[in-house]
């Protein structure tokens, strides 16, 4: 079973109870909007928008929380952190975001791929 | 148990809705901002929301507090879903009487059991619900009358039928086999119905509507049955009278507004020409 701080496949499956089409419609889910998620993330810190920035991380936290992304989940926590103490957001910590969530669609792909669920949706 | 999930992030409406659906049997609608639950919420009846906090344009606690405030929403139960675990966050949300928190991340039969433990029960709507204000009696909407004196129905149908069409029930149980046939927007109750009762018609008219507003209005002969009427869960309430011109300004509260010239011709049929002339 694939469990790593990047993706936890048993909880994906437990909560579906191995149903094989609504895993495989959560993971098109993920794959599709986490991606868009960090994008505004990134197109916040640009503008300077702190508030935007906290909202984005904790989005993120959220729906990655459901493919038991441990470490992507911990770094958005560690931004909404930043905003709230008033410490600068820095390039670095997006950039964190953004490979984790790398890591994370990829783990997760090839782990779709190992089950054959990927086909020409995931 | 008809359940509303209110939550911005897709992936987990969508985790909800299984857990619920699968695993509880429950009917579930999602929505994806607080904006729209709202609005779904004002159209249907549901008997528990599921409500995420940080949400776009309208948060979870303006949702909240919207719901609080509202005459007919207000007792419907919250389950807050949120990663957040901040404590002042936490006692902000007991101040707002929610029936309970989850946590993300959601896990599956963790969210199932508290939410079975809840012992929630579908909502039986005794009052007004939903926006009621814009169901009216016009040609193309009929509505139903139940009353057991012949002599009142003849009368209501020769005034009523200038507005509209209404079907005519000697009976309680008779109105609500009408309705449950071909509903209708609103539904008049006056007196000797019969063996079932106004509060039992009521409630079987609302059940029998299920998402569908439906707007009651009991026939009245004083001031205390128009009390009695709010407690028996009628909407809006009409003067008894066999008086003409004291039913129609009783009535027209019930009819659709139209034009001028149709007004005219509903207030007083034989101005009906002189308008017509006057448009001419």
């Amino acid at each position: 079973m694939t469990m790593t701080r990047e993706f936890d496949a048993g909880l994906v499956l437990s909560a579906f109870d191995g149903e094989v089409s609504d895993v495989k419609a959560l993971v098109v889910l993920v794959s599709a909007s986490i991606p868009a998620y960090v994008a505004d993330l990134r197109a916040a810190r640009t503008a300077g928008d702190t508030k935007k920035m906290a909202f984005m991380a904790h989005t993120i936290g959220g729906a990655v929380g459901n493919v038991g992304a441990v470490r992507l989940a911990g770094l958005t926590r560690e931004l909404q952190e930043m905003v709230r103490g008033g410490v600068p957001v820095t390039n670095e910590a997006i950039v964190a975001i953004e490979k984790a969530t790398g890591e994370m669609l990829t783990s997760i792909t090839a782990w779709a791929d190992s089950l054959g669920l990927s086909g020409e949706q995931a | 148990m008809n359940v509303l999930i209110c939550d911005d992030d897709a992936s987990t409406r969508f985790v909800l809705r299984r857990i619920l659906a699968q695993n509880l049997g429950w009917n579930v609608v999602e929505s994806g901002d607080g904006v729209d639950a709202l609005a779904q919420l004002s159209r249907r009846r549901f008997d528990l929301l599921l409500l995420d906090l940080e949400m776009p344009a309208l948060s979870g606690f303006e949702v909240l507090e919207v719901l609080r405030e509202s005459e007919s929403l207000r007792e419907i139960p919250v389950v807050i879903v949120s990663q957040e675990r901040r404590p002042e966050v936490i006692m902000r949300l007991r101040e707002q009487h929610v029936a309970g928190y989850l946590l993300k991340p959601i896990h599956a039969e963790q969210v199932a059991d508290r939410l079975a433990n809840l012992r929630l029960k579908p909502r039986v709507h005794t009052g007004p619900r939903g926006d009621i204000s814009n169901l009216h009696l016009s040609r193309g909407a009929p509505s139903i009358l139940v009353d057991g004196n012949l002599d009142y129905r003849q009368f209501f149908l020769a005034e009523a039928e200038r507005f509209g069409p209404v079907r005519v029930a000697e009976s309680a149980a008779s109105a609500v086999a009408q309705f449950r046939k071909s509903p209708v927007d609103v539904v008049f109750i006056g007196t000797q119905l019969g063996v079932m009762n106004v509060e039992t018609m009521v409630r079987k008219l609302r059940e029998a509507a299920g998402d569908r507003p439906v707007r009651v209005v009991c026939i009245v002969n004083d001031a205390k049955a128009k009390e009695e009427a709010a407690r028996l869960g009628c909407d809006d309430t009409m003067a008894r009278t066999m008086v003409p011109s004291v039913f129609t300004s009783e009535f027209r509260r019930f009819v659709k507004p139209s034009g001028p010239v149709a007004v005219l011709q509903q207030m007083l049929p034989e101005f009906k020409n002189a308008a017509m002339r006057s448009i001419d």
